[in-house]
């Protein structure tokens, strides 16, 4: 006969084996709350090979921030609408989540909040948030603007993160840049990352978060920088910058630059810096896009990119 | 082909056997098409039918298994063709989602039985089945219904442990 596994208490003892696979298949939020159950469990749920194992089988997620709240808060929900994580947030300013892998999130400081140049890295799973970035670090010399994406390698499936930090001003060939990354090891970690310098990109990108997306283990960053220098023709005209309307791209396993820069789809006319216009990188479908918006006219186009070799660009739609 | 579908019989830890047929079994559970392929020489040249003791599988667990197994892996009850082709329509739940909810509603020990048997016989199917139901069991209890349930000691102190409910406050 087997012999019935229970205990003196009365209760069916797990094995840990199967405690691992049943709590695997748990959502993030209940695991939180488990951690509370004895402190084999909490270390269990800790585990990076747990974790690792736990997020294979979670769902996506969606980040949001709930200003209704005070302070606010940032929601991290799955695909149903559970919340996952709930943190609170420390300053009163605006924390943008990145585009990124459902896995990890990272978020970003906005460029002109008290913490600017902050970032830190949400793990749904292990139910952990932490700074990757802080405005403790070097801070951003007045002048510059500081922006962190975040990405996968492949095929080494590394998290990594690529900071630059960019000058305002007019600079085409790049070499004011700092570019920086760091790696995040699949266990997350409890300190910041070691950020590595890595070599400049050809020209500068544009500043906001907008104009770069990491896709396929590359990060893409288009300028989108218009040369204000024109005051010699009488400051009516601005002349593009050669580098205007080009896209690098950052291999995030190599760490380098690629020598082939893609060429951006033709774009509508912004004559006048006063004209609200934008330009966004983003990822369709698992293609390369650019949105080319023009705020005043209300006028957005969708190109994507069928070869990257020879900058190819087909017009997706355009909605007016 | 008429010819007659080829046996094993599988003899429980407490010694009962139980016939299935070959070609099911070794669909369903890696562990045992191991041994069937292991013994395949052997048995070319013998018409004896082969018994494969599964000694770490009661035979109340078994049975179970194998009506599972059955359901799922026989190709003959589904008349050949696969079985989400005839019976699911877009959007409709597997054709075996009823069945697969009335299998694991049974008592703890009885379930985590199971886990063990489609852990020991490699039957990934089952074991996912088993191990997502012992999952959603234990979703909506409390914490001390879970520790009451599998006799788990709260080791925590008393410090500790407003500490780590401190800290995960917020997924109560």
């Amino acid at each position: 006969m087997e012999a019935k596994r229970t205990n003196r208490d009365g209760g069916v003892s797990l094995p840990e084996d199967v405690v691992f696979e049943v709590l695997a298949r748990l959502p993030a939020k209940t695991l939180c709350r488990f951690r509370c159950v004895c402190k084999g469990w909490c270390a269990l749920i800790g585990n990076p090979a747990f974790v690792a194992a736990q997020r294979s089988r979670a769902g996506p997620h969606v980040v949001g921030v709930l200003h209704k709240a005070f302070p606010p808060q940032m929601l991290v929900m799955d695909m149903d609408g559970n919340v996952v994580r709930a943190s609170e947030m420390t300053t009163m300013c605006t924390r943008t989540p990145l585009p990124t892998q459902p896995d990890l999130i990272c978020v970003d400081e906005e460029q002109l909040s008290p913490q600017a140049g902050a970032a830190m890295v949400i793990d749904p799973a292990a139910g952990r948030a932490y700074t990757v970035f802080s405005k403790s670090d070097p801070p951003t010399p007045w002048g510059f603007t500081c922006s962190t994406s975040f990405g996968r390698a492949t095929p080494s499936g590394a998290f990594k993160f690529i900071r630059l930090q960019e000058p305002c001003w007019h600079d085409d060939d790049g070499g004011h840049v700092v570019c920086k990354v760091a790696t995040i090891t699949d266990g997350g970690g409890t300190g910041p990352p070691t950020w590595r310098r890595r070599s400049a990109p050809p020209f500068v990108t544009g500043s906001g978060r907008d104009q770069k997306v990491v896709l396929n283990g590359c990060l893409y960053c288009i300028s989108c920088k218009l040369k204000f220098g024109g005051d010699v023709h009488g400051g009516d005209d601005t002349a593009p910058s050669p580098c205007w309307n080009r896209i690098a791209a950052f291999d995030l396993e190599s760490e380098e630059w690629k020598a082939e820069v893609i060429n951006g789809p033709t774009l509508m006319r912004h004559h006048k810096e006063e004209e609200l216009w934008c330009i966004a990188l983003v990822e369709i479908k698992g293609t390369l896009a650019v949105v080319d918006a023009h705020v005043d006219n209300q006028d957005v186009t969708i190109w994507l990119l069928v070869d990257p070799e020879k900058s190819v660009w087909v017009k997706e739609c355009r909605i007016q | 082909m008429a010819s007659e579908k080829k046996v094993v019989f599988l003899r429980s830890s407490d010694g009962e056997a139980f016939e299935v047929s070959e070609e099911v079994i070794s669909a369903a559970s890696v562990t045992i098409k191991g041994m069937i392929d292991e013994e395949s020489p052997s048995r070319a040249d013998t018409a004896a039918t082969t018994t494969l003791a599964i000694p770490n599988v009661t035979a109340a667990t078994l049975s179970r298994v194998l009506h599972y197994v059955n359901k799922h892996f026989d190709a003959a009850a589904v008349v050949g063709r696969p079985d989400d082709y005839i019976f699911c329509a877009p959007g409709d739940e597997h054709p075996l989602a009823r069945f697969d909810d009335d299998f694991v509603d049974v008592d703890n020990d009885t379930l985590i039985d199971l886990v063990h048997a489609a852990e020991y016989l490699h039957i990934k199917k089952l074991f996912d089945l088993t191990c997502k139901a012992v999952a959603d069991k234990l979703k909506g209890r409390t914490i001390d219904q879970i520790r009451e349930t599998f006799g788990i000691v709260n080791d925590y102190t008393v410090e500790e442990e407003v500490e780590v409910y401190r800290e995960n406050s917020w997924a109560f």
